[in-house]
Parts: C-alpha cells; structure tokens; sequence
C-alpha cells in the first residue's frame, strides 16, 4: 500500500536540488555544541532529538541557535561525510544558508513551525521544486 | 535573480574554484532573502578570527579557501585575534593554539585582508564615503556604518562577508535597499547622555525592547568630539548586542534622521530607573575598555577623562586597552599613577579564554563586553560607572 500526502508551501525557498529521506524533528538547534562532530549525533537533551544520527536525514529545525562558526561545523561534518540530506527550517538565516552551500546539500527556508509540526521523526519525505513553491510530501508505504 | 555574464561564468567555474564557491553563497543568501541583483561592494570586513571563536573547523575551512585560491578583490579589513598572540600573555596557552591563532591570521593575509587592519573599528582604518555600500561583519561595526557613517551594510556573517571580498559583490537586499531603513519605533529618552558606561546600559536595554528599528529621541550633552563618537559607539555596540538590529536612528546624529517621519510610531519613553538594572559593583581589580576598540588617541583622551586615583582607591590594578593593529608601533605608556596601562593591538579578550591566563573578571564600560565576557570569555563581568 502506498500512500503520500503533499502540502504546497508558496512562499518557501530552496537552495539546492529536490531530495527525499527520513525526518528528524529539532525543536533547536546549532552545530557548535548540539552535535557530535566526529560521529554526527546529536547530544544536546533540549533539541528534542538526544541520541540521534543526522547522517542522511532531512533536519526539520523548528528554530537555529549560535552563530557563524555553525556553518564551519557543518561543513567538517559534510567532509566527514556525516551531512544531512536536506535542512529544512522557517527562519532564512544566511549562516545556515552559507553551510548548507559549502556542503552541497539542500536547504529549504520559510517553512513555518505549524507544518514542521504535521511531520513526524522518520516519516519518509519528499522535498520538490515547483516554480516558486516548495513541495513537501509525507510518504507511507 | 539576475546575474552578468562574468557572474554565470564564475558560477560555471572558470574563475577558479575560490570564486565559484563565493558566488554561489553569495547568490543563495540573496535568492533566500529575495534579492533582485547583486550590487558592489567596496570595503569587507571579516568576523570570525579568533580561534576560541571559530575552532579547527573554522581553520581548516580557511585554509582550504587558500588552496582553493582564495583572494580578496576589494579592501578587506578582520576583526581583532584572541590575546594569545600578546607576548605578556603567550606563555599562558598551550603552542599548539598558539600555533593555530597564528596560522588564521597569516591565511587572512595570505588571502589579502589589510596586514595592519584587526579591529573592530574597520572605518578607523579606511574612512568610508558617505553613501557607500560595504559588506561588514562585526555587530557593532555593521549598526556604526548605518546609523552614523551614512553607508550601507547587512549584519554580515564571517564566511558572506569573506566570500563577498573574493567576488567585489553582495546580495541587494534588506539594509542596501533605503525602503528598509524606516524606522519602527519611537524612543524617547528622558535623561542625557554623558558618559559612556550609562550609553551602554541604555543600550543594552534599547536592544532588548526593540521590536524593529529604532527612531532614538536622544540629547548627547557632551561637547569633545572624541568623546561623544566613544558615547555613540557604546550605546550602539550595546544595541547591537541584545538585539540583530544593523540600525538605529538617532535624532541629530544619524545623517538622514531629520527625513523621518515618526509621527505613526509606537512611541516609548525610557527613564533612568528604567535601565539602571544592569548595573554592578565591582568585581574585578582590572578594568577593561576599548570594545568596540579605540585609538591610541582616543584611549589617550579617556585615561585623562577618568579619575585615575578614584579607579585606584576602588581597586583598580591594571587597565587592558584594546586598540587597532596599525597603532601598535606608537609609543606606550605603561604607568599612569599606580595603575599599569596594558594595550592589546590587535587583539579582542572578549573572544580569548580569560581564565587560562588567570583573568577570572573584568570591569568595564561597555555593554558589549559586559555581555559577551561571561559566555564567550569564561569570565565574570561588571559595569563599572567612571567614564
């Protein structure tokens, strides 16, 4: 049985390419002092997420914390090769934009706390690129 | 978003890897933020150079900008470095980050920042032209350029603001469009400015109630210019610390203030008991000033403003000054009264790791430093009220 829900978000950006993977939901994050840089697993209890990988996964950050040196560390995670596929968030923050370039990964930005909400932690999802909108579908199967 | 052809060129990559991976940052912040073109810029200035602040990852990112050929294609000038460098504090960390805080800087040069320029003071070093648009990072630099220099500039973070050296190029977006700088709200004031440890209460208070830019109804009752420009430069720093805000608009001193129109705004009225919360005692034998840093003239004018027997009867020891790099080879005066005078050119304790050269507190003027000293510096902070 195969079933997909898809919400269209008009406003949202992306940067980088259409992607799917497992979500991992993050109340708050930063890459300096949040994750384990040589493993790539998240230890901070109040992320919401303490214990789990981010290799691979699509990060859905309700709200990012810390500063520049955050797109540093994701970077080494990226060479590392622990990077999520994609990070999706509400907040355009350039930092994360700058990260989510140096590491060759997608990020999608305006995507409000409400529909981070409707996802859950390893729901498989789809992110799509359709004209000026994003595309998230939730799949079941 | 439109682009040129040498844009799309070094997007395809033959400028070179550096540029390539500059652009395309470039262009996805500005994508992001909705940004219609790309404008020039003529001056960057570059956050992120201690190493306490940006680590190995930061090093090692650097240091394959260089390989990468990594080059700066304007007037680029970074911000200060971590005292480790300061030959009185050296023997206090281990070589290796040592080590490390000097292969940052030398990477910097390397890829054409100004040798002399580390300070956070970038229009100290270059005067820029009044309407100019420049890509700085640095808080307190990026709210001085728009409310007082008349120049444009996003709150830059250290990698846009070094990937907008090596393309001569910024996103036009947010603080570069003049639509944006209106204010949101207006600020009254009801006590004078006249000292630079009360600028930075107020500013830090401002900063934190602020709900968008700020129209600030001020008297600065101090006549020395020297002076005042110190006041400004607190009581902004300060704003700039609890707040993202790149402007603050202040009555009779921002250069397009008389233009606004306030009239509509949400008006709010700050009385002295107001803000008079973030004031400590003393809790430090030291004292601190020069963050945002100042000259050697400026710190010149302040050691002869304070009452240096009055700092010494509450216990001060020893003052640390921070002050630009270019001001390093002018002759110091290590002894004022009883007090030693230690100048850090170049150099920021604000991102050092105070307690390993055995610094556990710090007195200040500065709001910034009040701040940032307890969380980036290890150490206790208070404000001391003397100048």
């Amino acid at each position: 049985m195969y079933d997909e829900h898809c919400i269209t978000i008009p406003n949202a950006k992306i940067v980088g390419y259409n992607t799917e993977g497992k979500a991992l939901k993050l109340e708050v994050l930063s890459f300096l002092g949040d994750i384990d840089s040589k493993t790539g697993i998240i230890i901070s209890e109040d992320t919401g997420a303490k214990n789990y990988y981010i290799k691979d996964k699509i990060l859905l950050v309700k709200r990012f914390r810390g500063s520049t040196v955050g797109a540093y560390v994701l970077y080494s995670l990226c060479k590392n090769g622990l990077a999520p596929k994609a990070i999706v968030t509400d907040d355009p923050d350039p930092v994360i934009i700058a990260g989510i370039v140096l590491c060759n990964i997608t990020g999608v930005f305006n995507v409000s706390k409400t529909i981070i909400e409707r996802i859950e932690n390893e729901d498989k999802i789809r992110i799509e690129s359709i004209g000026n909108s994003i595309k998230i579908c939730v799949i079941k199967e | 978003m439109y682009l040129d052809k040498v844009d799309e060129m070094i997007l395809n990559g033959e400028y070179g890897e550096a540029k390539r991976i500059a652009l395309r940052i470039i262009v996805a912040i500005g994508e992001v933020l909705g940004a219609e073109k790309l404008i020039p810029v003529s001056h960057a200035h570059i956050s992120g150079i201690s190493y306490f602040n940006i680590g190995d990852a930061g090093l090692s990112f650097l240091e394959e900008m260089l390989v990468k050929g990594a080059k700066a294609n304007i007037f680029t000038t970074a911000n200060p470095f971590s005292i480790v460098m300061h030959e009185d504090f050296i023997k206090y960390y281990k070589s290796d980050v040592v080590e490390k805080q000097r292969k940052i800087i030398e990477i910097l040069v390397k890829i054409g920042i100004a040798p002399n320029s580390f300070t956070c003071i970038p229009y100290k070093i270059r005067k820029p032209v009044y309407g100019e648009h420049v890509a700085w990072a640095e808080s307190s630099a990026v709210i001085y350029a728009n409310s007082i220099l008349g120049i444009y500039t996003n709150r830059e973070s250290g990698i846009s603001s070094l990937m907008a050296s090596i393309i001569g190029k910024t996103y036009y977006a947010g603080m570069h469009i003049d639509e944006n700088r209106k204010p949101e709200m207006h600020i009254i004031v009801k006590e004078d400015l006249k000292t630079i440890s009360f600028a930075s209460i107020l500013g830090l208070y401002i900063g934190q109630i602020s709900k968008g830019i700020p129209f600030i109804n001020i008297k600065i009752a101090v006549e020395d210019g020297i002076y005042r420009d110190l006041i400004l430069r607190s009581l902004l720093s300060s704003i700039a610390t609890t707040s993202d805000l790149p402007l603050a608009i202040i009555k009779n001193v921002t250069p397009t203030a008389k233009y606004k129109d306030v009239s509509s705004l949400e008006r709010i009225e700050i009385e002295f008991k107001d803000v008079k919360i973030f004031i400590e005692e003393k809790c430090s034998n030291m004292l601190f000033l020069g963050c945002p840093h100042m000259t050697l003239e400026e710190a010149e004018f302040i050691l002869n403003t304070i009452n240096l027997e009055n700092i010494e009867k509450l216990g001060i020891e020893k003052i640390l000054i921070a002050i630009p790099l270019q001001d390093n080879n002018k002759f110091f005066i290590r002894k004022r009264k009883n007090i030693e005078i230690q100048y850090l050119p170049g150099m920021c304790p604000v991102v050092s790791d105070l307690i390993k050269a055995n610094i556990h507190s710090l007195a200040t003027v500065h709001g910034k430093a009040l701040y940032y000293i307890p969380k980036l510096a290890r150490a206790k902070s208070c404000m001391m009220n003397i100048v």
